[in-house]
């Protein structure tokens, strides 16, 4: 299984604030880091930079996270067709969860996010990617 | 102190800097609000900002800006908590204490990007804002002092039962030798912060070996520094007390964390709440020992101590919390998120009874998340429950079941009933109780605040969210097709940018210098498709070009208005007046560079309308005024420039004492005096030296009068004026060019020589007879609809040619002359021949050039000629001479 540093984790979110906040969060836990400000910049470093796992938020400019996720999907390299997605969003219903999986992201987390959840649900997620 | 920044750590400093700047500014916004107008809500909105910028600066290890905002909140909370009422000291302590930590802020933001590589930073902060907070807190009977006292012994009471009060009567005072003091202080503070910022990261990383060494390394300097100092003072002392307090303290910290080091003990949530605990009352008597006077009862260490070296106390929790895995299960919350959507899911194909391609994709995705986050999980019945939702979903797909029979939906229905069931007793409850706690957890566990604040503040921090993120969709949504990042960009190439976009401009104008030749050389054909490719298409390239650049540098002057209501309450209160601002228009935009320059101006203005202007409330009253004196800013856009208005209702200028005053000062003669029109009188205060208080106050008459106001707006190609009334108030008019680089001017020749005049000070162009030019003295006169104006002959002042003014006569015997007006006084010029109006990029002069009056600049005509372009300003001065 990878260690932490050798995970590197896309941050897709328009805020700022948010985007640090996270980056704070994974850089302590160990993690390696990129960000994006939304889903077109970050469709253009997944496509330039190896990741292991994207963490973005829904609503954003350009392009909002279920696009982002959709076309993710639909991309002909398989390592970035299936690249463990999380969605970290503030609605909490779920029928938003629902267009989450749909669009095809793997997890959804509720924001304000708890450092542990986040750092264990990549674990979970990578680990599982790694298992198969 | 110093601080150092990593190059990794920059973006993440810039982003607090400028988060912070943000808040500040709203803060000092609220706090004025609540100056005025009290409100619970207003006090929470300025202690969340506070608090945020507390915690944003501890991330970063920021420790003065930290303690700083973390003392403005303890003031806060008082307020907050009805505890101590808004007072007017209360109100300057916090404007004064959001002042430090802007000036703080600013330090960082200056030291982060004054290079690539690492900084360190040099923070120092003025203790007696803190010893000024902690005053005012302390102050009507120092209810605030008890509560806190209350609440550490609520923290401690847990483990100090049975408390007892260290009897500080019959202590004797101790001597610590001072330089050894400064220095245990130093670095007692510096140990402290250590520990609580690597305590902080093990919250959420327990297993940072580095983090824990350091924790280690600094209680154990506290130890042995406490230690050395106690063995030079008098063992009975007080202070000896509490420096043995803090080395028994840390000395128990230290060997908790020893058996954590080898291995012993596991760091759990439990370790660092308690090392959290010990922190918490090392810095309580730190303070006390700062505060040699403050002699306060504290509580006693030993419970503390107890429980850090309590031998059972972790491990048998210990191994249950591993068996279960410590902390928050991915597990728990990855089947939450299969059952959320799974029922959302059959819900819908029941009441439709049909479903899509898009359903079943989805279900398969969290049949794939449930089947992964469970692998770790032995039990049977669980993974065949799964393995039978996969098949059900799978003959679905391929039509072996519809949902008309309700076969699938059963199963399905029963089988999430099953993974509840199962949620329930084997992951739901275990999980959501053990394991890491949250900060509120542990804030209530250290008795900062109850449960029931928690819940509050929680449900607070959540509806603040949405309401950020409602707001700022709504900011987004008219742009969301565009690029709305933003990027930094050094002022200088931006500059650069605009100059080429100038010469670019400039250059266009040459096409139709070419285009007529073509014309003339009889070449149609290629003068039209010259005209058609090059003039259209590159002349509205261009054009675009210039007004995205000038977009780019505007910014709204509300980045200068804001600083005024601060100011102005400030003076009011200084010169005991009652004055109300008004601000119109703050999101008219300026160039950046016109924003910067124009901000000394402007409160130099505002501050003579405080000072000068608004009269003292009794005056007011005497006057039939109302007693609140207004002055009103205001910005708006008239067409390529920006006015900004500053408006008061104040006693005007008494244009007799200024003509005294000028006279008195040698600046004028008596004669010239008596002769000023009224408009020539009021800008008599934009001679250098000039001031017409009788008084020096602090803020103005400095000796940076109006003169420099002026010459600052002068370069910023804008133009003042003064309109006032005695007794009825002042107005001054600033007309700014939306932007600096490039300004349109009228050519015209004069003899054989081109020049230019700035378009925004011509008022308008007419033709007299010379027959109407009138002779007073040496000057020529002419009166025009009534209105008499003096003449400019620029060939006489710049010995042009030898041709007389004759020479400027047409055929019908007339002249040309222009109309310009520049500080609300009109003059003509007299021209030969009148050109074209142009875009124009000026170019400085060489300094031999630009001292002769009435010159600002040069720039390249179309055709490749230079141009003088003039000065109205300065032109005025030529008229009296």
């Amino acid at each position: 299984m990878k260690g932490r540093k050798d995970i590197k984790v896309l941050i897709v979110d328009d805020s700022n604030m948010t985007r640090n906040y996270h980056a704070y969060i994974l850089r302590s836990a160990g993690f390696k880091i990129g960000e994006a400000s939304d889903g077109y910049e970050a469709l253009e470093k997944l496509l330039t930079d190896e990741y292991d796992i994207v963490l973005s938020d829904i609503n954003m400019p350009r392009m909002d996270g279920i696009t982002f996720i959709k076309t993710v999907r639909e991309q002909d390299d398989e390592k970035i067709r299936e690249i463990p997605i999380i969605i970290i969003s503030t609605e909490d219903e779920a029928e938003d969860k629902r267009k989450g999986f749909e669009a095809g992201c793997d997890f959804y987390i509720v924001k304000p996010v708890n450092p542990e959840k986040l750092v264990k649900s990549i674990e979970m997620l990578v680990k599982k990617r790694g298992g198969e | 102190m110093e601080i150092t920044i990593t190059k990794d750590d920059k973006s993440l400093a810039l982003g607090f800097v400028e988060e912070s700047l943000e808040l500040l500014n709203d803060i000092e916004e609220r706090i004025l609000e609540m100056e005025a107008n009290y409100d619970i809500e207003t006090v929470n909105d300025i202690f969340r900002a506070v608090h945020t910028i507390k915690g944003t600066s501890s991330f970063l290890s920021l420790t003065p800006i930290k303690n700083l905002s973390h003392n403005l909140e303890f003031l806060l909370d008082d307020l907050r908590k009805g505890k101590r009422e808004l007072t007017q000291e209360i109100v300057d302590v916090l404007l004064k204490g959001s002042d430090i930590l802007r000036s703080l802020i600013l330090e960082v933001k200056n030291s982060v990007e004054s290079s690539e590589e690492d900084v360190i930073l040099n923070l120092e902060i003025d203790e007696s804002i803190i010893e000024e907070i902690k005053e005012v807190r302390e102050k009507e009977g120092g209810t605030s002092e008890k509560s806190e006292q209350v609440k550490v012994e609520k923290a401690e009471d847990k483990i100090i039962k049975t408390e007892e009060n260290l009897d500080t009567t019959n202590l004797k005072n101790a001597e610590i030798p001072s330089d050894m003091f400064v220095q245990y202080k130093d670095e007692a503070k510096e140990h402290l912060d250590n520990i609580e910022n690597h305590l902080l990261t093990l919250e959420n990383n327990p297993d940072n070996q580095d983090s824990i060494n350091e924790v280690f390394r600094s209680l154990h300097s506290l130890k042995g520094n406490s230690g050395l100092l106690l063995s030079l003072i008098e063992q009975e002392s007080y202070e000896a007390k509490l420096l043995s307090f803090i080395k028994d303290v840390a000395h128990g910290g230290e060997s908790l964390l020893q058996r954590v080091r080898d291995g012993k003990l596991k760091l759990s949530s439990e370790i660092i709440s308690l090392l959290f605990r010990a922190l918490d009352y090392m810095n309580l008597i730190f303070d006390r020992i700062i505060q040699r006077e403050n002699r306060e009862s504290v509580p006693l260490p030993d419970n503390l101590i107890r429980e850090l070296s309590k031998k059972e106390f972790k491990e048998e929790k210990e191994t249950k919390e591993e068996q279960k895995s410590s902390g928050y299960d991915p597990v728990a919350e990855a089947m939450d998120q299969f059952l959320d959507v799974s029922e959302k899911l059959l819900n819908e194909w029941k009441n439709k009874q049909e479903y899509t391609k898009k359903d079943i994709d989805t279900f398969k995705r969290i049949i794939k998340l449930l089947e992964t986050s469970t692998m770790d999980i032995d039990d049977e019945e669980l993974k065949k429950s799964i393995q039978t939702v996969k098949e059900t979903i799978e003959f679905l797909e391929k039509g072996k079941f519809n949902l008309k029979d309700g076969i699938a939906t059963g199963i399905l229905e029963d089988k999430i009933a099953f993974f509840k069931k199962f949620k329930e007793e084997n992951l739901g409850r275990e999980f959501k109780e053990s394991g890491v706690k949250k900060i509120g957890e542990i804030l209530v566990e250290k008795g900062k605040i109850d449960e029931k604040d928690l819940k509050e503040a929680l449900e607070e921090q959540k509806k603040q969210i949405e309401r950020a993120e409602k707001k700022e969709r709504e900011f987004k949504m008219p742009l969301s097709s565009t690029q709305i990042e933003s990027i930094r960009v050094r002022m200088d190439k931006l500059d650069k940018l605009m100059n080429d976009i100038g010469e670019l401009i400039i250059s266009k104008n040459s096409f139709f210098h070419i285009y007529t030749k073509l014309v003339q050389a009889n070449v149609p054909d290629i003068a039209k498709e010259f005209k058609e490719k090059m003039i259209m298409k590159i002349g509205r390239l261009a054009e675009d070009l210039q007004n995205t650049i000038v977009q780019i540098r505007m910014i709204p002057v509300k980045t200068v208005f804001q600083k005024f209501p601060r100011m102005v309450r400030d003076l009011a209160l200084k010169n005991g007046k009652k004055i109300r601002l008004v601000m119109e228009g703050e999101d008219t935009e300026l160039d950046k560079t016109v924003i910067e320059k124009i901000s000394d101006p402007l409160v130099h203005i505002v501050r003579n309308s405080c000072d000068h202007g608004i009269e003292t409330p009794e005056e007011r009253r005497k006057n039939n005024k109302e007693e609140t004196g207004t002055i009103l800013l205001k910005a708006e856009k008239k067409g390529n420039n920006v006015i900004i208005m500053i408006i008061d209702d104040g006693r005007g200028m008494d244009i007799e004492k200024i003509k005294r005053k000028a006279v008195e000062k040698g600046l004028i003669s008596e004669e010239e005096a008596e002769k000023l029109s009224k408009r020539e009188a009021i800008n008599l205060i934009f001679l250098p030296g000039f001031s017409t208080a009788d008084k020096v106050t602090e803020v103005s008459g400095r000796g940076v009068g109006m003169d420099v106001v002026k010459t600052n707006i002068t370069k910023l190609k804008g133009s003042i004026e003064i309109e006032t009334e005695k007794g009825v108030g002042t107005t001054i008019i600033i007309k700014l060019p939306l932007t600096l680089a490039i300004t349109k001017g009228l050519s015209f020749r004069l003899g054989t020589e081109y020049y230019i005049v700035p378009l925004e000070n011509v008022e308008e162009i007419i033709k007299i007879k010379e027959d109407d030019i009138r002779f007073f003295k040496d000057r020529r006169i002419v009166n025009i609809r009534g209105e008499v104006i003096e003449l400019l002959d620029l060939k006489k002042n710049y010995d042009i040619a030898e041709e007389n003014i004759k020479s400027s006569l047409n055929e019908d015997n007339e002249l040309n002359i222009i109309i310009l007006k520049n500080m609300g006084i009109k003059f003509g010029l007299i021209v030969d021949e009148l050109e074209e109006e142009l875009d124009m990029v000026v170019k400085p002069l060489p300094p031999y050039l630009s001292s002769i009056p009435g010159i600002g600049g040069s720039t390249i005509l179309g055709d490749g000629r230079v141009a003088i372009v003039l000065e109205p300003s300065e032109m005025i001065s030529l008229l009296n001479s």
